[in-house]
């Protein structure tokens, strides 16, 4: 039971901070970077913020290695759904403008929650 | 907390980009002949009023230049370029703005439209293309973006006076 508890606990985690990495990183992709109401950086320290406090939430690097896979993969769907949906007519003629977005924003999702758990583990003095 | 900040943000952001979005897809030129006279020298005056509407969006739209092609209706003929040179004039959300616009065709240009009108049977008028381009500045969260945007429009050239 506590085994269930702890993992409904992880998955709670990683979709929450899923969707909001992948909700920062979607204010730099290039197609709405003009429409932000704040700085490219600002969305990168948002993500980076959001690893700190996974980092701070979970138990050993392993744990915070896992959810940063698993923030990744919930981010860039998040992300793909902020691109696309505003973009279909672009997605269908031009994709490769919405997968290149998808691509970066994915990689800065994952190194720099990578980067924030691992500065929470040290912060939490493991 | 960090989740209602980046959804907030990229509400935010997705509804700045869908205005400017539609207010590309939407805006839109009228043009009028309001008058035509012929000038001293051979020299023959246009001039027009072009109504440019913009969908009720929430960005700022600024009209800074407007160039075009006259030509005959079926494009054989091109009867010059003429610009609007630099202008500003703002383009309120949900509203009419009305520009006008003026060209003095000379030389070859005003031989040509009159071959135009030779061609004609009696008492038509000839109707003539207005193929412009318009340089439109919308102000963004993160500056400014300059986008040009088809302008055409076909007008009929009544003898003078009429």
């Amino acid at each position: 039971m506590g085994r269930v508890r702890e993992l409904v606990r992880l998955l709670v985690i990683a979709f929450v901070a899923g969707v909001a990495a992948g909700a920062s990183s979607a204010l730099q992709a290039g197609e709405f970077l003009e429409f932000s109401p704040v700085p490219s950086s600002i969305a990168y320290v948002l993500v980076l913020l959001v690893g700190l406090s996974v980092g701070l939430l979970v138990k050993g690097v392993q744990e915070g290695l896992l959810m940063g896979i698993l923030i990744t993969i919930i981010g860039t769907g998040t992300l793909f759904l902020a691109v696309y949906l505003p973009n279909i007519e672009i997605a269908t003629t031009a994709p490769e403008l919405i997968l290149r977005s998808i691509w970066w924003g994915g990689m800065s999702v994952f190194f720099l929650t990578l980067i924030g758990v691992f500065v929470g583990r040290i912060f939490s003095g493991e | 907390m960090l989740l209602m900040v980046s959804l907030a943000l990229l509400y935010l952001t997705e509804s700045s980009y869908g205005a400017f979005r539609q207010a590309l897809q939407q805006i839109q030129f009228d043009i009028d002949l309001t008058d035509h006279s012929e000038l001293p020298q051979q020299q023959v005056r246009l001039q027009w009023v072009v109504t440019v509407t913009m969908p009720t969006v929430k960005i700022l739209a600024q009209l800074e230049l407007l160039d075009w092609h006259l030509r005959s209706a079926d494009g054989s003929v091109h009867l010059g370029f003429y610009t609007s040179k630099d202008i500003e004039i703002e383009l309120p959300a949900g509203k009419e703005t009305e520009v006008p616009l003026e060209a003095v065709l000379t030389g070859s240009n005003v031989e040509e439209l009159q071959q135009l009108r030779q061609t004609v049977p009696n008492e038509e008028a000839v109707m003539l293309l207005f193929q412009g381009t318009a340089l439109v500045m919308f102000q963004l969260p993160q500056g400014q973006v300059r986008k040009k945007i088809p302008v055409m429009g076909s007008f009929t050239l009544n003898a003078e006076g009429e």
